[in-house]
């Protein structure tokens, strides 16, 4: 496990990876396992949506709390699934870097003979790797929860969504490992991205109630992953490539940067 | 051949000077002293020849090697110890040689066996468990550990007993005998005496002597105490231009000398001798005359 960059810090966060797959998993299981009680009470549910229209915020925009796509979006996908894995890929984009430096491995690392950008590369292998894994982790508590529990999902459409919330938290993660390789501060490279995650999914939630926002709406990487919920309708491609973009991106910036600037001591 | 060649390497932090126009050559094979107060500029030296910070201007050579643009293979054959050191706290002193060994160098595992047992270090136990003095042991062992033709090391001693510190100028005379090169940063100006061929000290960034510890003694002020069977006149002392200052207590003199003691002692054997006492100069007196200006002074 330690022949590599990559394999040290993929070492580093075993642990923490296994509990965060592990509570994802028993998360989205348990959404599965109360899914026939909401089912039971569909008509009280439509009712309480319709009076209150701000639950539209709370069901993703799409007013559908009854269906198995409408619950599992509103419950897990629209908001808690991808805030729970950006918090994850910002905490650690943000230490990738920023953190040898913090803890003052950096100088041993970088005595070695070994490029700057295979560093990098190696970090944001890491960061794929971790969201890749929870992504996965996610994907099966919904594959045993909704055979156990007979929730009828398009697998295909399931793949996608996942695969949409990958690409977002990956955009975030990578927008924290940006401005961690590029300045050398954790900190900052957290409150940056996770002050623009916030404002995004903002952006995205009330760009459906509220007329002003709407103009803006698509500004926010949200838009693109959650669109009329993704569980209905799939991920579209130029979807998904918008949201790879910024991962892309903030990669290209973080080798460009790191390269040259001075090592914080 | 230089195995350290810089050519007026400067670097500012903002407005805050770390060495401006260093003009430094190490010759292959020695191991050279680096001194100087804190913030001198010492630490920016090294991390500008470690490439982990850029210079403003001017450059740098490391074994022939030019930093912009081989810094890579440069670093392949130098073995470092940061002055503020810090382990992987999450491995063992083992897993983390096996680590930095993974990263383009190879290890000699059997230096290493010999590197631990000299320095009384134990590898199997985790570095968040070590002390500071045993964690600095770990990190001699990764400099040292793949034979390195240039070993840049940054206050290597500290928090080694004198026990390790004995250890540790054992093993720089090894790599001395073997013709690898020690670039050595230090306040411990005993052991940078004892080990080093040629000292730099370095003031407010800039470079102010380079010289053997031995040449640098005999540029020093040198203090001589005389006692007299009966006071001389002070006068008998003009005209020898090496006597930087007189001080008679009685038939006690002491004299203040810089260079050559040889016109001196000749003109105090005119006269009747009693005692002669010569202080001794350390590395720490020159040290201390630097930076107190004396030397410049005088």
């Amino acid at each position: 496990m330690l022949r590599s960059v990559y394999t040290k810090t993929l070492r580093e966060i075993s642990t923490s990876l296994l509990w965060w797959s592990v509570g994802l998993f028993g998360y989205v299981f348990f959404s599965c396992y109360f899914y026939p009680v909401i089912a039971s009470k569909a008509s009280a549910f439509v009712q309480l949506i319709k009076d209150v229209s701000l639950m539209n915020f709370f069901t993703g925009a799409s007013g559908d709390f009854v269906t198995p796509q409408g619950y599992l979006f509103s419950e897990f996908f629209s908001a808690i699934g991808p805030l729970l894995l950006i918090i994850f890929s910002i905490g650690f984009g943000a230490d990738a870097i920023a953190g040898e430096e913090n803890r003052k491995t950096a100088d041993l690392l970088l005595s070695n003979p070994i490029t700057r950008s295979r560093i990098i590369l190696d970090k944001f292998l890491v960061l794929l790797t971790g969201n890749f894994v929870l992504s996965l982790a996610l994907w099966l508590g919904f594959l045993l929860g909704g055979h156990i529990y007979h929730i009828q999902i398009d697998s295909l459409k399931l793949i996608q969504t996942n695969l949409g919330m990958f690409l977002l938290s990956l955009s975030f993660g990578s927008l924290a490992f940006m401005v961690s390789a590029w300045l050398g501060q954790k900190g900052l490279a957290s409150s940056i991205s996770t002050l623009i995650s916030v404002i995004s999914y903002f952006l995205w939630g009330f760009g459906s109630m509220v007329n002003s926002l709407k103009p803006y709406e698509k500004l926010s990487l949200f838009y693109y992953y959650a669109g009329d919920n993704p569980l209905k309708k799939g991920l579209s491609s130029k979807s998904a490539l918008i949201l790879l973009v910024p991962a892309v991106v903030c990669l290209i910036v973080a080798l460009g940067t790191y390269e040259k600037r001075d090592i914080r001591i | 051949m230089f195995a350290i060649e810089t050519e007026n390497l400067t670097k500012y932090y903002g407005k805050h000077r770390g060495v401006v126009s260093l003009f430094l050559q190490v010759k292959e094979g020695q191991i050279f002293g680096y001194l100087g107060p804190n913030g001198a500029g010492k630490t920016t030296t090294i991390r500008l020849l470690m490439n982990l910070i850029g210079p403003m201007d001017g450059n740098a050579k490391v074994l022939g090697l030019d930093l912009n643009k081989s810094g890579l293979e440069a670093r392949r054959h130098i073995g470092y110890l940061p002055g503020e050191l810090s382990l992987y706290e999450d491995l063992t002193g083992k897993e983390l040689l096996n680590y930095l060994g993974n990263l383009g160098r190879s290890v000699d595992w059997a230096l290493v066996a010999y590197l631990s047992e000299l320095f009384e270090c134990d590898l199997t136990r985790p570095i968040r468990e070590l002390s500071r003095g045993n964690k600095q042991k770990i990190g001699l062992i990764q400099a040292f550990m793949h034979k390195p033709d240039l070993l840049i090391l940054d206050e290597p001693t500290i928090g080694l007993d004198p026990l390790m510190q004995h250890a540790f100028l054992e093993l720089l005379e090894r790599v001395k005998k073997e013709g690898r090169t020690v670039f050595l940063s230090s306040h411990n100006l005993g052991e940078v005496e004892k080990s080093c061929d040629e000292i730099g000290i370095i003031r407010e960034g800039k470079l102010v002597a380079v010289e053997s510890v031995e040449s640098l003694k005999q540029k020093f002020l040198k203090h001589i105490e005389v006692e007299f069977k009966s006071a001389p006149p002070l006068e008998a002392f003009a005209g020898i231009t090496n006597i930087i200052d007189i001080k008679p207590k009685g038939t006690v003199f002491e004299f203040v000398i810089q260079g050559e003691l040889d016109p001196m002692l000749k003109r105090i054997a005119e006269f009747e001798v009693e005692n002669l006492t010569s202080h001794d100069i350390s590395l720490e007196d020159i040290f201390m005359d630097y930076y107190s200006g004396e030397m410049e002074n005088a």
